[in-house]
């Protein structure tokens, strides 16, 4: 191509640097958008599947038994219960909190020592319910002994457990000094269907009013997640489009400005070559090519240390996506899209040129 | 039967350059045009050649009248009938010699291979030794010859010379001259020209004498 010749090479270094730099910047956005997309739609559609309570304890001690007898009656498949079954350990209250065997799965513990990695995804810590309280050995956690005192459970409590093998157990004010993290904040409750899930979510919204002076709570349902997914990739699309259209106006001004540069030195060659027979579409033609050569050089090259950033990406956050086929497409219809816009305007000119006056002035 | 006819031709910049201007010229005739700097010669020769359009008048090549002809026909035209050579060489240099000799085939619809042929000029313009050299580093003569191999690379009827051999010595004028003839014996040369050497050589002789055309 003629644009790796002679006198143009300092103009095409500089941009093949800038094309680098913009292609560059397109794939990655492109493999970025990618990954915290699979993210969120990962996240997303865990949370799809429960309703999610989150609470903020007002007091120090919350009795949750009226609240969990009202919520009991909700038509859950599985639920992280609290009650107010009392340990003492130095004189600070913890609450319990109860599931289903299905959350339970196999982590189970009967008395055995609790380790930190015991704790469920929900950040709750298993024992064994089948065991009776009196029969059931103090729980040692980091050190800690927890002696059970009183009644395994208490009356709602026990009503709401009942269908239930195991319970979890989980202490707002000591779950934080044994594991060094904070408790859970939140109660996730999956509906037994999905045609359930409005009518579950409509009674426990019902029993968070009623209990608005014990915590404060927000819920957020499957139709609330759907909402917040839409409007998050709404969001991230958007800026991903910003991004590009930037990149792309970077891209096409650095393009055409080199390409107006050129065109005012060639265009005693652009003259000539109408004179000896080129139409002004061959010109078109040949500006074209030469620009999606330099375009093509730079996407190769970009291609090249994407590939290579990505990779380092890759195994430092632990993401899945990298250039995909799809990526490789949409680079090329952006490279292509940048060489059409830019070779345009030095384009457009060619029609215009007096061709004797041209060459009378070379 | 005329290969170029022009009918009342006129050409103004800011100022009248020609005016009223008829001419014939027949296949395979030698036309020189000369007159004083200035006068118009190239300004004729660019119209002539369709590379600039009269402001008045008509322009017929081989009796197509070329006004009515739209921008890529006149192209076809300008590629399959002319070839020109101007004062300058006008050769692109980040293009070899070779590339610049076939320069016009590029645009053609012909499927010739042009390649013998193009050889064949290299040979007869005795540039074979500076295949390799950047046309750059050749001198003025030798860049007219690649100018004169280019013109003639598609075989034209018509060869529009503008002062061809201004800036070049006797020696090279000759050579110039005989590689015209020799190369495409059966085509119409249309020439401005200051040299007397040329004028003589020329079958019909014109010059532009306060705008109009008058035969010598």
């Amino acid at each position: 191509m003629s644009y790796f010749k002679g006198m143009y090479h300092r103009y095409i270094w500089l941009t093949v640097t800038a094309m680098v730099i913009s292609f560059t910047s397109f794939i990655l956005t492109d493999y970025c958008i990618l990954n915290t997309r699979a993210q969120i739609n990962q996240q997303f559609d865990q949370s799809q599947q429960h309703i999610t309570l989150y609470f903020q304890h007002k007091s120090k001690t919350v009795h949750f038994e009226n609240f969990l007898k009202l919520l009991s009656n909700v038509p859950y498949k599985s639920l992280i219960q609290i009650h107010s079954q009392v340990y003492n350990i130095q004189n600070d209250p913890i609450f319990i909190f109860s599931a289903t065997p299905n959350q339970i799965d196999k982590k189970m513990y009967s008395g055995r020592d609790l380790h930190p990695n015991d704790i469920d995804p929900y950040g709750v810590v298993i024992i064994d319910h089948q065991t009776p309280i009196q029969k059931r050995e103090p729980i040692i956690i980091n050190d800690t002994v927890i002696k059970p005192i009183g009644k395994a459970m208490t009356h709602n409590a026990a009503h709401i457990l009942k269908p239930y093998d195991y319970s979890m157990q989980v202490s707002p004010l000591t779950f934080t000094r044994l594991f060094g993290k904070t408790p859970p904040q939140s109660i996730i409750i999956t509906p037994e269907n999905s045609k359930k899930s409005h009518e579950a979510e409509q009674m426990i919204r019902d029993c968070i009013r009623k209990f608005h002076n014990e915590f404060n709570t927000h819920i957020i349902a499957p139709n609330d997640v759907t909402t917040l997914k839409t409007q998050t990739l709404k969001t991230i699309n958007a800026a991903s489009f910003g991004l590009k259209a930037l990149i792309a106006i970077l891209a096409i001004a650095s393009l055409t400005n080199l390409n107006v540069s050129i065109y005012s030195q060639r265009q005693p060659e652009f003259a000539l070559r109408q004179a000896i027979g080129a139409k002004p579409r061959d010109i078109i033609k040949m500006l074209f090519l030469e620009t999606w050569s330099i375009c093509l050089l730079s996407g190769g090259i970009s291609i090249l240390i994407s590939l290579m950033i990505i990779s380092k990406t890759n195994a430092l956050m632990n993401w899945g996506h990298g250039i995909s086929w799809l990526t490789l497409i949409k680079s090329m219809s952006f490279i292509t899209f940048v060489s059409m816009v830019s070779s345009f305007l030095p384009a457009q000119k060619t029609f215009t040129i007096p061709i004797a006056h041209t060459l009378k002035g070379a | 039967m005329s290969l170029i006819k022009l009918t009342h031709v006129s050409a103004h910049y800011d100022v009248c350059i020609l005016q009223d201007i008829n001419l014939i010229i027949e296949p395979n005739s030698f036309t020189s045009i000369t007159g004083d700097s200035g006068t118009g010669k190239s300004t004729l020769l660019n119209i002539i050649g369709l590379l600039a359009p009269p402001c008045k008048g008509q322009v017929f090549i081989s009796h197509t009248n070329t006004q009515l002809l739209c921008n890529r026909k006149l192209a076809n035209m300008r590629n399959q009938t002319f070839g020109y050579i101007f004062q300058k060489p006008h050769l692109i240099s980040h293009l070899s010699l070779y590339e610049n000799i076939i320069l016009p085939t590029t645009y053609t619809p012909y499927t010739d291979n042009f390649k013998d042929y193009a050889m064949q000029l290299i040979e007869i313009c005795q540039l074979e030794q500076h295949l390799k050299t950047p046309v750059t580093y050749l001198s003025l003569g030798q860049q007219q010859r690649v100018s004169i191999a280019r013109a003639l690379i598609l075989k034209p009827e018509i060869i529009i010379a503008d002062e061809p051999t201004g800036a070049l010595d006797p020696n090279n004028t000759h050579r110039i001259m005989r590689l015209l003839r020799e190369m495409n014996p059966t085509c119409a040369i249309i020439m401005s020209t200051h040299s007397h050497q040329l004028i003589a050589k020329s079958d019909q002789h014109y010059q532009i004498h306060n705008k109009k055309l008058v035969s010598v």
